[in-house]
């Protein structure tokens, strides 16, 4: 088993962009050597909008990309993908690229990372955009302060590369009076590419035109463009970054037109809102002659210009860091700067520092050095006392943050010995204990929790070895009365079963129909020092059984509304399987929201949702694994397909002839093995088969909406222009045969108050080409205020030429207690059909 | 709204001005689902002018704020009535390339998808002039290859 802490990584700005600036030179530096580390598995990721996931960037691919300069971008991507709530819980969300103008907001992003328990580390390099935003453009300032929220809301650590950084976050988390997430330091690193290469031979060869050139592996390693004629036409002031007024580019210029006797370099690629500012400097009349630009240098030419340059200037007005200090002092090339905080943090004695607003004093500054060459040596011999912070230390210290936020993560040490179940049926649980002594050994004890009624016939029929203890619903409730509701009862009675003595601090909760398929060990409860809980479903995403909705979906209703309005994460845990419960833990949730005991929630939801973000050390999350569960596949859409089968909810039902399970038995005996492996291939496939002919109507779906249909879309509504009630279809609608499929229908509210004190119901009929039904689906009744339905359909058995589908809704009179009676509809009052074609393929 | 956002925006409002778009967008950006949108909603939203709602809609339906170049594009229909304006806006931008690219599932769509099947026709029109122009580039040998497996006589 992989025990390494996983590290995610979305790199989509720096995949998409074909220029590299400090940001994405961090960016690269760090997660070269982060993939390299061996007991962290780094995962690299690129948001693929299209299909609203992840896809998954090759490790090697990357590296040899962008640390060895081989090999293509393209070679990067993979056919891997990953969605957003399937990172592992328990793992760290890195975020260092610049990812505050990605489509993907993190507005959006982090609160779904924190559902599923992922610990989110974010590099902050600067919030320039919210000190300074006359800097940024507009929709940067949007995007960034979106950004920055969504930080300050769901972070867990910032990383920062400066001190000063640290403080300006302070300040500002102080006035809007916010906490803010623990800070870091980091500084940046700053050896440069060619000091790796010093050493390199470079080979050449002639080209068509007769010239000399490098070879292709070389040619990064070749200064380009060829900056030797700016070097030999004089002593040169450089400033390197991108050209921005932030930058303060303009200082240097004007420094230029009050005396400034060094010539001018500026390198860096054209950025925003300076266009102005480009025109005067190629409309200048020392251009070219003693005022250079150059927009499009490589490493190897940046080099050059930094280790012959006569100062490096920085009169920037804000800086996360100043990445060009650290190179130019690493080059031996003196530094002035702007006397500001986070310079000077970075710059220390080793540069010179002034006021970045005076063009005069800057060019004084440079010509009194320029007539002081002894002062300049003395200032450049000191340069080399400067002992850079170097990639593979700043890059270890990233490394050893992740490694520590992680290792706070397993904290779980438990031995399970006890098994409790909460039951009303003695005869079921018996049938159950055979499987749980055979395939789970570590259980000693079970601890019941039952009806009075139920405790003698229990001792009296089982003949197994577990040691019983009992409890009854008379001395758990002591005088309460017991709810009617299943999903209320059974919430109330485990929550008052965790009060028990007899109960250990870690155990197995389960239900009397569940049975283990296979021989179980701890660590399907216990992984990696982690409580496994099994989901199999976002109770966001929860719709019931439209028009006759159970106990258990009105439980799930409610608990959504709690997990929902509480700002816990939503997964539904009630995989009908045993699962591990922390009695402890249990408890500290009820006492945290009193009174919940009498609310009806879905306890195994509640537990771990809460669990997850309360203790994110102590969880993790995990698709279930039952088989049987459903129990029908056509009761509701499934939405994960399990992968693995350890547990079955066993319903009698379908093991009776005609059903799935019809031939296989129902007990323990020799064959169990080979017939649990058999009945897992056979559940398996039905489940394979509701995917594959729900994939077709979702394959429809995405073709009608990138048609320009949007996704098509079953509304109820009253026209604006004509005031009658309508419903607006799709032009035309697809489904796979002889399957069920829930369709999303809206009714307006407009539906609603013209129904008034009338019933609203929805319904269906599909035609052949003969104008026949081959379907008619019974009238489902709409509850007032249901605005959005999933109307289930179930499609005709075989493909049909020129089928039509008929959707009709239709206003009834209330039933009379005697049309109750009769199973009669109330009077219709107004109908409304509308007819499709359907492709039913 | 949530405070902090809305504590962030009125910082950075503080600083900048009018350099940081107006809060009824930026309410819509910080709030953003980027899978899904429900077009009658974004129809129905209340926005201060058309171009409020033009911006609003570039969010809501293709994920960013809007480019200049578009805003200065669409600044001269932004005395449409509201209604038409609205309605062009989402038909314009849901049947757009970006829209397609973006993945973006437009719920409730009664707007814009009256042109479905003319798009199916004509994405299959599209098609066969691709085809069409891939044949006249091909070498006779090939062509004759072709034309023989479609029965047609050279």
């Amino acid at each position: 088993m992989n025990n390494k802490p996983k590290i995610y990584i979305d790199l989509s700005n720096l995949l998409a962009i074909n220029f590299t600036t400090g940001i994405q030179r961090v960016v690269i530096k760090v997660v070269t050597r982060l993939i390299k580390k061996d007991d962290i598995d780094v995962i690299l990721l690129s948001y693929l909008q299209s299909k609203h996931c992840w896809n998954i960037v090759d490790s090697d691919a990357f590296y040899s990309f962008y640390n060895d300069k081989t090999g293509t971008k393209n070679a990067c991507m993979t056919s891997r993908y990953l969605n957003f709530d399937d990172l592992d819980a328990g793992s760290i969300f890195f975020d260092i690229d610049a990812v505050w103008s990605s489509r993907l907001t993190r507005s959006y992003l982090y609160p779904i990372l924190k559902n599923c328990g992922i610990k989110i580390i974010t590099m902050v390099y600067d919030i320039i955009p919210l000190t300074h935003p006359q800097f940024s453009q507009k929709d940067t300032v949007m995007r960034f302060t979106t950004y920055f929220g969504a930080i300050l809301k769901y972070c867990d650590k910032i990383i920062t590369n400066t001190n000063a950084t640290v403080e300006q976050i302070k300040q500002l988390c102080e006035k809007i009076g916010e906490k803010y997430p623990p800070c870091e330091v980091m500084p940046l690193g700053s050896d440069f590419k060619n000091k790796e290469t010093e050493n390199i031979e470079i080979t050449w060869h002639l080209n068509d035109d007769g010239e000399k050139v490098p070879d292709d592996e070389f040619k990064h390693l070749i200064p380009n463009p060829d900056v030797s004629e700016i070097i030999n036409a004089g002593k040169y002031i450089l400033m390197v970054g991108t050209i921005e007024p932030r930058k303060n580019h303009k200082l240097v210029l004007d420094a230029l037109d009050n005396g400034l006797e060094a010539n001018v370099v500026f390198a860096g690629r054209i950025g925003w809102n300076i266009k102005d500012f480009v025109e005067e400097v190629r409309n200048h009349p020392l251009y070219e002659k003693r005022l250079f630009l150059i927009t499009n240098a490589n490493d190897a030419a940046i080099n050059e210009l930094y280790k012959n340059a006569y100062y490096l200037a920085f009169p920037t007005f804000n800086e996360g860091f100043g990445l060009p200090i650290i190179e130019s002092f690493e080059k031996g090339t003196p530094v002035v700067a702007s006397d500001i905080g986070v310079l000077r943090e970075v710059g220390k004695d080793f540069a010179d520092y002034i006021d970045n607003t005076d063009p005069k004093a800057f060019a004084d500054f440079i010509n009194k050095s320029l007539k002081n060459p002894k002062e300049y040596e003395k200032k450049k011999a000191n340069l080399k006392n400067f002992v850079p912070y170097t990639w593979d230390e700043a890059a270890d210290d990233v490394y050893g943050i992740l490694i520590n936020e992680s290792q706070r993560f397993g904290t779980v040490k438990a031995k399970i010995k006890q098994m409790v179940v909460l039951t009303a049926r003695h005869e079921d649980i018996m049938r159950s204990l055979p499987y749980v002594e055979k395939y789970m050994p570590f259980i000693e004890e079970l601890i019941v929790c039952c009806p009075d009624w139920n405790v003698e016939p229990f001792k009296e029929n089982y003949k197994g070895n577990l040691k019983l203890t009992f409890r009854t619903d008379d001395q758990l409730l002591n005088g309460r009365p017991l709810p009617k509701d299943h999903v209320a009862r059974n919430f109330l009675l485990r929550c008052l079963m965790m009060r028990l003595d007899c109960l250990d601090d870690v155990f197995i909760m389960s239900d009397d129909d569940y049975r283990p398929l296979c021989p179980i060990t701890e660590d399907v409860f216990i992984e990696n020092g982690r409580y496994v809980g099994y989901y199999f479903y976002d109770m966001k995403k929860w719709q019931g059984s439209y028009g006759h909705y159970t106990s258990f979906d009105e439980g799930a209703f409610r608990t959504k509304e709690f997990l929902m309005s509480n700002g816990y994460p939503t997964r539904q845990y009630s995989s009908h399987q045993p699962q591990v419960i922390d009695k402890n833990i249990f408890n500290e949730m009820v006492e945290t929201h009193k009174g919940m005991e009498n609310m009806g929630y879905e306890e195994w939801c509640v537990y771990f949702n809460y669990g997850i973000k309360n203790h994110p050390d102590k969880f993790v999350s995990k698709p279930y694994v039952t088989l049987g569960w459903p129990g029908n596949l056509s009761d509701w859409n499934l939405y994960i397909q399990p992968d693995n089968y350890l547990f079955e909810n066993f319903y009698q039902d379908l093991y009776e002839k005609g059903k799935i399970f019809d031939g296989f038995s129902t007990t323990l005996n020799e064959n169990t093995p080979a017939e649990s492996r058999a009945k897992v291939k056979i559940f398996n496939q039905a489940v394979k088969q509701q995917f594959n002919e729900r994939a077709v109507f979702d394959s429809y779906c995405r073709t009608y909406n990138n048609i320009g249909g949007g996704f098509p879309s079953l509304i109820a509504y009253k026209d604006e222009k004509t005031k009658k009630l309508s419903l607006h279809l799709p032009k035309f609608i697809q489904f796979a045969c002889d399957c069920w499929t829930r369709v999303p229908i809206t009714i307006t509210d407009d539906i609603f108050d013209a129904v008034g004190d009338n019933e609203l119901y929805i319904g269906y009929h599909f035609f052949n080409s003969r104008e026949l039904a081959v379907i008619s689906s019974p009238e489902t009744k709409v509850t007032k205020g249901d605005n959005h339905i999933m109307l289930p359909v179930r499609s005709p058995k075989t493909r049909l030429e020129n089928c039509a589908m008929i959707f009709y809704f239709r206003i009834r009179k209330p039933k009379t207690e005697e049309m109750e009676e009769e199973g009669v509809n109330g009077e219709l009052v107004k109908e409304v059909i509308r007819r499709i074609p359907a492709v039913i393929s | 709204m949530n405070d902090i956002y809305k504590k962030l925006y009125d910082a950075a409002k503080e600083k900048c001005g009018d350099h940081i778009e107006d809060f009824e967008i930026f309410d819509v950006y910080s709030r953003n689902n980027p899978l899904e949108v429900n077009v009658s909603e974004l129809y129905k939203m209340k926005a201060s002018s058309n171009i409020a709602f033009l911006k609003i809609a570039f969010i809501k339906l293709l994920n960013r704020p809007i480019d200049q170049k578009a805003l200065e594009s669409w600044e001269k229909r932004a005395s449409l009535p509201e209604k038409e304006f609205r309605k062009l806006v989402i038909s314009r931008l849901i049947s757009s390339e970006e829209a397609t690219a973006t993945g973006k599932i437009y719920l409730d769509n009664v707007i814009s998808d009256e042109n479905v099947l003319e798009n199916v026709v004509k994405q299959s029109s599209v098609f066969l002039q691709v085809a069409r122009k891939t044949y006249q580039k091909m070498p006779e040998p090939v062509k004759d290859a072709v034309r023989k497996m479609r029965g047609i006589e050279s």
